[in-house]
């Protein structure tokens, strides 16, 4: 499966003519198109199919409140739409992938991928999510149309080459932290670092703490402590990695149309890193030939609560500091009168502070590394999937699948990932009220999965001959180990 | 109390504790052990019980004969004298028959020139007997003087030939001089008199050592002999208790005349040439220099309270100057008159030659026949030493008796000040290592005699530390940090911090300011603090008075105390309170707070005014690990998740849970009714499934509480509905819990949180992996074990503080 085209609109919007043709009409709601070289009629007809499933579905809605249309499959395509504003929709066109007919290369066979609507879904909110992040709001954009064109067409294609359809996972769905296992002393002594570092340092706003992509301490509002969680770190299939940016097909270098008031989105952009190495992710470049504001990369983001900060975060021996700084910019939009808010001097002394000082991340490294290490070097004695949507903790076992031969480092084959979407969707959408699932399919083993007062955990049980009673046993026996200190109704 | 200028004087003479009309006949000494003025008469002698006031005080008058020392026994009732006879004679005496009870002690003397040069008794041991220690120029004699037979046996015989002998008759040390400038010290009150090291003192050529020269003085835990060299200006000071501490030096300013005082564990050197005295803590550190600006010292002024030595009740000297002073007429000295002090104003020549320092605090005027005692004004200590640092404030004032007031003053000074964290971090270490030292002087027989656990009782450890001055976290939340709150929010006194957040968040503007008054009252006022307290309120990131609190708590758990429920619980509501959600969520998942009933009951109290789903998943998962079922089936029923509490309580084995309160709710539930008419026949069906199968199989299944249930279970009337569950009379069970009441700082209204659970220490099932509230730990992690530390809080503040055996690895979910 691959992402065909992405389509921003706003069906409200009008053409601008006094006696508009059809095509003004049409052209007139279509905000972005991917891919921008496809030709107006092509946009046209994306933008009518969308619209009129849209109007369609909307017949059939429970109430005013609840979503229209949300996703249709056809042979060859699968499309998603969101209402990511009001009044701003995305749609994303996924082509199914092919395989070649037995009778010669007429006859193309598409796959009906093993992707879930609500996956993909997440993925459409994600985009938008990010772009709102990193630049604010679309309709922030309204009277300024070819300025956020200009970056669609940095950010979409670059978004689009970090989707991998393949490895799309319930987990990215769920859009959780994994958190960091240390001890209370330990938070403590994180929650006073920072504290005192906020205070020596006034310039930063929030400050959070990850070790090895774990999220160990957020001093951010959870929204978006969870949006920058996920943009710094996490992928789509659930892992998690402190060089995620720092990666292909992330790993775009900053340049001077990505800053601030430039053309270019800064998506994806980080100061690059060689190999695991510490140094500044956001910030000054790792790379002594520039000093000052021009080296700097500290993008501006957009918060929650309508107002805006510059990210600045280093990796130092595997925890990553992450802080958000007074932004110094107004209005809506991210990139509207932004400007560095400080002194670019500063940073180093601020760095140094971090690491150095009494407390700080070099006191703090060894404690960090040997109780998360105690911990996650067990190994998990079921595959699982977990997920906690009040306070957003997501966890999948570390133990390896054996599929065959192979070992994937996967908590759950794709056919056990599909059906845990399946399991998923009727938790959170076709029926609420169903608490637990235990599904056999031939030739595999049995896949529960519970949902219970805003948490939801699935297990894949290996053996394809275990019998009901006994998968009903291991299930319960899951329970017994994982959850006697929760409350699992 | 009002505050001490910074001029005031740290140290002042009390006023005239005994005075007397001085004439050659006279003699006055001090018997420390009984703090009793002795005033040797022709016709007997006056003991005046200088501790005791009124009445008490008078002491009694003793018909005998003038002798040159007397020195009461450790019980009180027999007292030893030493006359100036040839030989000299000494004798155990009755106090009440003076004349016809007087035990010789049998002086063992060698013949040839000899002079006794002191005399004293040991603390007692025992109630049978007590052991009087007689220095004299051939040696240090200990004799056995049995109340019982009025028998004086000698016991022990350290032969020496000694010039000058110094004594502390309360550590049982004596040093003797044995050579012009060698000592040799003994320690007699232990199980085995013992003969230490003797040593060489510094002294200057030609100098020559005198009596006044050196002093036993007990400074905190340790013994020291301390040699003033008036030639050189110094003071060192040798430990003889072992090598520990170091041999220390002070620099009085240069030579003249000294003469040393302790109070409170300080170091006092007099310098009697410049009339000014310097205050030593000989914990201070290693380089030792005065903790206040040398100064003279004052005297207590008329109509001056015991604790009234500022704001003019001390009128501070100058060097070689004469101050006006309180002075005591002893009236009456007949046998059967009591003594009576009355004021009238006298000079008082300080630093006078006529002074003699008679004991560690204790100062007699023998030209004007007056008896004072050395006093402290922690105020101005306190005040000078501010100016150098908090942390030293509260390091000295720790060391002190009854500063509680001074360090919490200090503390608030602090907050008011937004010290940085750093400093406090620093200053709440000092705090909490006193703290820690005194909870663990509580014998562990003791501490263990009210709970099972390892653990103390804050009731408990204030009694057994008496005087010394500790902070316990009621202290900081309650007199510091709490006043705090309510300053920067403008709240009335007392008023409760959750009702305070809650209006904050939903409610219209918060209560109207309290009157200047008010907050004048809980020191909220002044140095702009009103425009800090908004800043604050303002803040994006966690709010100082919060750092503070974690900062505190922080303290606390780095040394093993887990910290009070009344701080966890002004944790939480100041969190509330400032909007620090996601914080709170956090200090819960890392169980930086614990499980206790208050904080699920608060919880239970925050999703209920929010709605929060965090809120009400914590308290499920707390409910859990503390076995409150009770608060569970609240959550459920809240949920109208009706079908779901029976099974709840029947796989948990729940028979104190009483079925008619559930069965009542789902019942009034019309609209759920209305929307599903088979949920109450279900409810009632689940009941009469777990009825049945527990009367089936009673050893697996225990029975569910049916009393009075027979409204909705016709059939079970006349058999269950009308008998108690197993185990419970009634539904006890039940009712002793409340809902969260709004309380400032879990002030009020909490029960008792004596673990429920009897294999968990806390509560905690200890095989779990997965902490609450959620899944991201994978395991509880072998962590050092806490010490085990339970507190009772007074006044309704929750009774028990739980320990806990392990901390545990939590994380996530």
């Amino acid at each position: 499966m691959s992402v065909a085209s992405v389509l921003v609109f706003d069906p409200s919007r009008k053409a601008h003519r006094k006696k508009p043709t059809e095509e003004d009409v049409q052209d007139a709601k279509i905000i972005y198109y991917h891919p921008s070289g496809a030709s107006p009629e092509e946009k046209r007809q994306q933008v009518g199919l969308v619209e009129g499933l849209i109007s369609f579905t909307r017949m059939f809605r429970e109430s005013e409140g609840s979503p229209a249309f949300r996703a249709v499959r056809t042979q060859q395509h699968l499309i998603v739409a969101r209402e990511c504003e009001p009044s701003i929709w995305m749609a994303m066109a996924l082509l199914h992938s092919t395989t070649s007919g037995l009778d010669g290369a007429d006859a193309t066979d598409w796959d009906d991928d093993d992707v879930s609507d609500t996956v993909l879904l997440a993925l459409l909110r994600n985009c938008h999510e990010v772009f709102t992040l990193l630049h604010g709001r679309i309709r922030s954009f309204c009277d300024r149309k070819s300025r956020l064109c200009d970056l669609f067409e940095d950010f979409i294609p670059a978004y689009i080459a970090t989707i991998d359809c393949s490895d799309l996972t319930i987990l990215h769905e769920m859009d959780g932290y994994h958190f960091g296992p240390v001890e209370r002393g330990t938070y403590l002594a994180i929650q006073s670092f920072l504290s005192v570092l906020q205070r020596n340092f006034p310039v930063i706003r929030y400050a959070a703490l990850l070790y090895d992509a774990y999220l160990v301490y957020s001093g951010l509002p959870p929204a978006d402590m969870r949006l920058l969680y996920s943009y710094l770190v996490s992928y789509a299939n659930g892992n998690v990695s402190n060089h995620k940016l720092n990666r292909r097909p992330f790993g775009r270098m900053p340049t001077a149309a990505s800053q601030p008031g430039g053309g270019s989105s800064s998506f994806g952009r980080v100061q690059l890193l060689e190999g695991n190495e510490d140094g500044f992710i956001f910030g000054p470049s790792n790379v002594p030939t520039g000093s000052g504001a021009s080296s700097m990369f500290v993008p501006p983001i957009a918060l929650h609560n309508g107002s805006t900060g510059q990210l600045l975060a280093f990796l130092y021996q595997g925890i990553m500091l992450v802080m958000v700084l007074h932004g110094g910019l107004e209005g809506d939009s991210v990139d509207r009168r932004a400007r560095l808010a400080f002194d670019p001097g500063e940073v180093p002394a601020l760095h140094e502070a971090a690491v150095y000082s009494p407390g700080g991340l070099k006191d703090l490294l060894p404690s960090v590394h040997e109780q998360f290490t105690r911990i996650m070097s067990q190994e998990d004695s079921y595959r699982f999937v977990y997920f906690n949507a009040a306070n957003h903790a997501v966890r999948k076992s570390n133990r390896a699948t054996a599929s065959g031969k192979e070992k994937c480092s996967s908590s759950l084959l794709p056919h056990e990932s599909h059906v845990v979407q399946n399991m998923h969707a009727v938790f959170t959408d076709t029926d609420p009220e169903c608490r637990e699932i235990l599904l056999k399919s031939s030739g595999s083993g049995w896949i529960g999965g519970k949902n219970t007062l805003d948490r939801e955990f699935f297990v894949a049980l290996d053996g394809s001959n275990l019998s009901f009673t006994k998968a009903q046993d291991e299930m319960q026996k899951f329970g017994t180990i994982h959850f006697a200190n929760i409350f699992i109704d | 109390m009002a505050a001490a200028s910074s001029s005031a004087s740290p140290l002042y003479l009390s006023a005239p504790l005994y005075t007397w009309e001085v004439s050659g006949e006279d003699h006055v000494s001090y018997d420390e052990f009984h703090q009793r003025v002795l005033h040797q008469q022709p016709e007997g002698f006056f003991a005046i019980d200088i501790a005791k006031e009124g009445l008490a005080r008078d002491g009694l008058l003793v018909k005998f004969r003038p002798v040159r020392a007397i020195r009461f026994s450790p019980d009180g009732s027999y007292f030893a004298y030493l006359a100036d006879t040839k030989p000299p004679t000494m004798g155990a005496v009755n106090v009440l028959h003076p004349e016809t009870i007087d035990v010789p002690v049998p002086l063992r003397t060698a013949g040839g020139d000899w002079t006794i040069l002191a005399f004293f008794w040991l603390p007692a041991v025992y109630v049978e007997f007590a052991d009087l220690v007689v220095v004299s120029t051939m040696g240090i004699d200990v004799y056995r003087f049995t109340y019982d037979t009025l028998t004086v046996k000698h016991l022990r015989r350290f032969p020496a030939t000694a010039s000058i002998c110094w004594y502390e008759s309360s550590s049982g040390f004596v040093v003797l001089a044995t050579g012009p400038r060698t000592l040799q010290p003994y320690l007699l009150y232990c199980k085995t008199p013992t003969k230490l090291p003797k040593f060489e003192l510094n002294l200057q050529r030609h100098g020559s050592l005198e009596a006044q020269d050196v002093a036993i003085m007990t400074l905190y835990e340790w013994t020291f002999c301390i040699h003033m060299d008036t030639m050189a200006g110094r003071v060192a000071l040798r430990s003889l208790s072992g090598p520990h501490p170091a041999d220390i030096v002070l620099d009085v300013q240069g030579p003249g005349p000294l003469r040393l005082s302790r109070v409170d564990n300080l170091l006092v050197v007099h310098r009697l040439d410049k009339c000014i005295s310097l205050i030593f803590d000989i914990k201070q550190g290693k380089t030792l220099t005065p903790i206040c600006r040398p100064a003279p010292l004052a005297v207590r002024h008329e109509g001056s309270g015991p604790d009234d030595y500022a704001g003019g009740g001390l009128l501070s000297l100058g060097s070689g100057m004469r101050g006006v002073g309180v002075v005591g007429e002893v009236e009456g000295h007949g046998e059967d008159d009591a003594v009576s002090v009355t004021d009238s104003h006298s000079s008082v020549e300080l630093y006078s030659p006529q002074w003699r320092f008679v004991s560690a605090d204790m100062i007699v005027d023998e030209g004007a026949g007056v008896v004072y005692r050395l006093e402290l004004n922690m105020d101005a200590v306190a005040d000078e030493l501010m100016q150098i640092s908090k942390v030293e404030v509260v390091r000295v004032l720790l060391r002190r008796i009854n500063c509680r007031p001074r360090v919490v003053s200090t503390l608030r000074k602090a907050l008011d000040q937004q010290a940085p964290l750093e400093d406090l971090a620093l200053l709440f270490s000092v705090l909490n290592q006193v703290y820690r030292a005194a909870i663990e002087r509580v014998p562990h027989k003791v501490a263990a005699a009210t709970t099972r656990r390892a653990t103390v009782s804050l009731d408990m450890l204030l009694q057994f530390v008496g005087q010394q001055t500790i902070l316990t976290e009621k202290d900081v939340v309650l007199e510091v940090m709490y006043p705090y709150l309510l300053a920067i929010a403008k709240a009335p006194p007392n008023a409760p911090i959750l009702e305070l957040a809650y209006q904050r968040r939903f409610g219209p503007p918060t209560q109207p300011a309290a009157p200047a008054a008010a907050r004048e009252g809980d020191g909220g006022g002044g140095d702009g603090e009103g425009e800090k307290g908004m800043d604050e309120l303002k803040s994006d990131g966690v709010p100082y008075l919060m750092s503070v609190a974690l900062e505190y708590m922080r303290s606390l758990l780095n040394l093993q105390i887990l910290p009070h429920r009344i701080l966890q619980a002004f944790v939480f509501e100041v969190g509330v309170f400032f909007e620090q959600d996601s914080l709170l969520q956090q200090l819960l998942q890392y169980h930086v707070l614990l499980d206790s009933i208050d904080l699920a009951q608060r919880l239970f109290g925050l999703w209920k005014r929010t709605g929060y789903a965090w809120a009400r998943q914590a308290c499920l998962d707390m409910s859990l690990r503390l076995r409150e079922w009770s608060l569970i089936a609240d959550v459920l029923i809240d949920l109208k998740e009706y079908l779901d509490v029976v099974p709840m309580l029947r796989r948990h084995g729940v028979s104190t849970y009483p079925i008619k309160e559930f069965l009542h709710k789902v019942a009034d539930d019309v609209e759920a009714q209305q929307a599903d008419p088979f949920v109450l026949p279900h409810v009632l069906e689940s009941v009469r499934a777990w009825r049945r199968d527990s009367q089936e199989n009673p050893s697996k299944v225990p029975p569910p509480n049916l009393r009075e249930c027979g409204l909705w279970l016709p059939d079970i009337r006349f058999g269950d509905e009308d008998s108690a569950a197993p185990g419970h009379s009634s539904i006890a069970g039940y009712h002793g819990r409340d809902r969260p009441r709004l309380s400032p700082a879990g002030i009020s209204g909490t029960t008792s949180t004596s673990n429920p659970h009897p294999h968990h220490p806390h509560g905690q099932p200890d095989s779990s992996k997965w902490s609450s509230p959620g899944l991201s730990s994978r395991s509880a992690a072998d962590s050092p074990p806490l010490t085990h530390l339970d507190h009772h809080a007074e006044g309704g503040l929750g009774e028990e503080r739980k320990a806990e055996g392990g901390d545990e690895s939590k994380l996530g979910g």
